[in-house]
């Protein structure tokens, strides 16, 4: 039986294909690699002044940021979005969540290259639900230092109700590709 | 007649006293290197001659796969542990490895080697001079992978290498593209080794 065993679990060992081919002159390897859906993007802005012309008039400024994007050539989609996650602090002047004025809002409009469609119109950011900025199709592809310049300009409402004093809120924006 | 023992014994072929005598014959037959059942010694020379060539075999891996690293558009990775003998003669100019692609990425829509996106580094050499800096693969031409010095041999110690088979680790990285079509896709890649 034991040498019926060691029979087997030999040539068991010697079915074993070997990891490595035999020596030889020459060699070869098949290279593969599975390329899939990925994005990603820098903002070029890390800190957007919101400035106002006086008597006033909206507070405005612009965020720029720079995209990288592969979507799948079947049925991929994209897209760019953006959420307070942060609101004015301190307390007193403009807020996203709490605004003094119904009216007080933070708004923007997006201006984005090719791949990317830009959001439409004036969009209303939010602390509590990501917003559109851009949206991807099947296929897209940024070019390979990424796409951009891209920009989102703001503008939010100059309430007179505001204490004097500077405020700071952080939106994040987040790339998604399938 | 045999006894009930003896039947025993023989089913095996012979009994127990014939085979203390074939061992004690075949311990002596050991022992002095000589059948004892002859009494005189014969001398024979043969001189061996044996012409040694320069030579050298490779062995790799069947498919080595290419992982991104993780961060966004990071390139895609992937080590190779080659495995070599070699022998290079006193009087020539020792050895080399080689790297060639022999075919680009296909289908056609994702990397392709042409465009010089495939580079590895060498290192770990048990034998030999690794590749310097970051070498681009090349489908036209064969690149230098390691160098191997006059009189070298694999395995067995000094003069030779301690080690048998000696081995390099190649570490590839495929640019990550966003041009790049999502899916599979692969290239084959052929190492050469040669000595004089």
């Amino acid at each position: 039986m034991k040498k019926k065993m060691l029979g087997a679990v030999l040539i068991g060992l010697i079915g074993v294909p070997s990891l490595f081919a035999q020596f030889n002159p020459t060699g070869n390897t098949t290279l593969s690699v599975s390329v899939g859906v990925e994005a990603g993007l820098r903002v070029d802005t890390p800190t957007t002044t919101l400035s106002t012309l006086g008597g006033f008039s909206d507070f405005t400024g612009s965020t720029d940021f720079t995209y990288k994007i592969r979507t799948s050539n079947v049925g991929g989609s994209g897209t760019v979005t953006l959420q307070i996650t942060s609101d004015f602090s301190p307390v007193g002047g403009p807020s996203v969540a709490a605004p003094l004025d119904p009216s007080d809002t933070l708004a923007y409009s997006c201006s984005l290259i090719a791949p990317a469609t830009a959001c439409g119109g004036s969009q209303t950011a939010s602390t509590t639900a990501q917003t559109s900025v851009a949206s991807f199709g099947t296929n897209a592809h940024s070019t390979k230092l990424g796409s951009g310049p891209n920009s989102v300009s703001w503008t939010l409402a100059n309430d007179p109700q505001y204490a004097t004093g500077s405020y700071n809120a952080t939106a994040t924006f987040t790339i998604s590709a399938t | 007649m045999e006894t009930g023992k003896q039947t025993r014994i023989r089913r095996y072929g012979c009994s127990l006293i014939d085979k203390a005598g074939l061992i004690a014959l075949a311990s002596l037959w050991a022992v002095n290197g000589v059948p004892p059942a002859y009494s005189d010694v014969a001398t024979v020379s043969q001189t061996l001659q044996a012409q040694l060539f320069a030579v050298g075999k490779v062995s790799v891996p069947s498919s080595l796969t290419l992982k991104s690293t993780g961060t966004v558009f990071s390139p895609y990775v992937g080590s190779l542990n080659l495995r070599y003998r070699i022998r290079s003669t006193p009087s020539g100019t020792g050895g080399n490895i080689t790297v060639q692609a022999t075919g680009d990425f296909s289908p056609s829509g994702g990397p392709s080697i042409s465009n010089g996106p495939l580079t590895y580094t060498c290192s770990a050499v048990s034998l030999g001079t690794p590749c310097s800096g970051v070498n681009s693969v090349s489908l036209s031409s064969q690149t230098n992978v390691a160098t191997i010095p006059p009189a070298a041999c694999t395995g067995g110690g000094a003069p030779c290498s301690a080690v048998d088979p000696n081995s390099l680790t190649i570490d590839f990285s495929l640019e990550n593209d966003p041009s790049f079509k999502t899916g599979n896709y692969s290239a084959v890649v052929t190492f050469t080794i040669s000595s004089t």
